[in-house]
């Protein structure tokens, strides 16, 4: 099947719109997450939530769904506890991530039987995506447009500055709570794409390479957003003509145009 | 004279520990104040406090008379934070930092380039943060907290990685300022600094958790 062909497949085009939807909303949220050094909390979050997928394969009720109420009960909850416990934030996310995780293992183990649809949300599964999840992907989408001209300056300032961001009187704790908790709905909605373990990527990666070619903020989530849709148009074809899992392929292709973006930005430096 | 702040009984603790210990002071409108401490002294936890972003265990604090909440703060106080308290590999301009902070404030006083500009600084606006030299990048905060025209000044360590010939050009600066009416309070470790200054200036020295020493010239 040459290109052109490929591209008249239904299950190619819902996987190139769900792609597209999900690398535009991955990587302007993920110019945030970067900045705040907050790829853990995302990370965390990510593997958290497979106590949730593994309850509802069990229970043979909405995984995603179970999955979504856990993440955002894991990002309310360290979003709580980042300034109110002794305990450092990283330990406290190893902690609890590994706990559900964990949790999660156990109840798989309670389940009989082959689980393929478990291998579908540990390593994703693109071309298999629906106009149901596409459809949701684009509520997300929305979500995030309006955030941003909303919130934009907001997120922006307490990103950067956060002690002189709460002087200027924005309450910086209800964007971090609203920061995480959207976080942690783009996280589970990318699952379908990458799985569990590799969703951080989606993430961090392009909004680090726009880190690394921006000249200022406002260049920040074009880029990222330039990198992200790049790396996935790549990864979704590639993955088809070499025969290789597409998540997987998405990221390395991400990571190795990162690569790239790292030599070009250090000769430029020098 | 009417107070810009006043501090009444507040007491701080960092977990367990105690961090101040029953402070009390006030600061005149139009006064320029100095806090001097050593490192673990709590200057830094008075100065948040004072902000609002450490809530005292006990204790109240006026701004400009009436009591402190964040909308207060915001409408009073310009704030310029420890150079290093901030992410330099954070992709921004200058332009970006000043406008975001016109934007937000709803007021640019002389633009975003104005105060930049009383300092011969006016070339730094599209420079990106990470190429600034630490002098420069204080000139910067400095005019970030100036164009919300605020009736108080607080700086936290402001004369860190400054050399000397930038370090008199900041007195003379505050001095300015001061002179257009502001109340300007300088947390620092430096004794050295507060020597250079007029000695006209209130000098409180924070020492283990007690704000103990008052003196008017040192």
């Amino acid at each position: 099947m040459d290109l052109i062909e490929l591209l008249q497949e239904p299950f190619m085009l819902r996987a190139i719109y769900g792609g597209i939807i999900i690398a535009i909303i991955t990587s302007s949220l993920g110019v945030f997450i970067t900045l705040k050094k907050q790829s853990y909390i995302s990370d965390g979050i990510a593997h958290a939530s497979l106590a949730g997928i593994a309850a509802g394969i069990l229970l043979s009720f909405q995984p995603i769904l179970l999955a979504m109420v856990v993440a955002v009960l894991m990002a309310i909850f360290i979003t709580y506890f980042r300034k109110r416990t002794s305990i450092a934030i990283d330990s406290l996310i190893g902690i609890s991530y590994s706990f559900l995780f964990a949790l999660g293992i156990l109840i798989i183990n309670l389940s009989p039987g082959f689980k393929p649809e478990l291998f579908s949300f540990l390593f994703g599964s693109i071309l298999g995506i629906t106009w149901s999840d596409i459809t949701i992907s684009v509520i997300v989408f929305f979500i995030i447009i309006v955030a941003l001209k909303f919130l934009y300056k907001k997120l922006l300032y307490a990103t950067f500055d956060p002690e002189a961001a709460y002087i200027r009187g924005i309450n910086t704790e209800a964007l971090e709570y609203f920061l995480n908790i959207l976080t942690s709905v783009v996280i589970i909605i990318s699952i379908k794409i990458v799985g569990v373990i590799l969703v951080t990527a989606l993430l961090v990666i392009p909004a680090t390479a726009a880190k690394l070619l921006a000249q200022k903020f406002s260049q920040m989530i074009p880029i990222s957003i330039i990198f992200g849709l790049i790396s996935m148009l790549i990864g979704i074809f590639a993955s088809y003509f070499i025969d290789t899992p597409p998540g997987a392929t998405v990221v390395i292709v991400e990571g190795i145009l990162f690569l790239l973006v790292f030599l070009i930005s250090k000769l430029r430096a020098n | 004279m009417s107070k810009a702040i006043e501090v009444k009984n507040v007491n701080a603790t960092y977990g367990k520990l105690p961090v101040l210990h029953d402070i009390n002071f006030s600061v005149n409108k139009g006064d320029i104040v100095y806090i001097l401490g050593g490192n673990g002294s709590g200057k830094s936890t008075l100065i948040k406090t004072i902000l609002g972003l450490i809530k005292p265990k006990s204790g109240s604090i006026e701004i400009m008379g009436q009591p402190s909440t964040q909308k207060i703060i915001s409408k009073y106080i310009g704030y310029v934070p420890q150079t290093t308290f901030v992410e330099r590999d954070f992709p921004i301009t200058v332009e970006e930092i000043i406008q975001l902070e016109c934007n937000l404030a709803r007021q640019c006083d002389l633009g975003v380039s104005g105060h930049l500009s009383t300092f011969d600084s006016e070339h730094l606006l599209k420079r990106k943060l990470s190429n600034l030299s630490g002098g420069e990048f204080q000139k910067v905060l400095i005019a970030r907290a100036l164009v919300t025209k605020p009736d108080i000044l607080i700086m936290d360590e402001p004369t860190n990685n400054l050399d000397q010939e930038a370090l008199e050009d900041l007195i003379t600066l505050l001095d300015k300022i001061n002179k257009q009416g502001k109340t300007i309070i300088i947390v620092t470790h430096d004794e050295t600094v507060v020597r250079q200054v007029d000695a006209d200036v209130k000098i409180f020295e924070l020492k283990n958790s007690y704000l103990n020493i008052l003196k008017k010239t040192i």
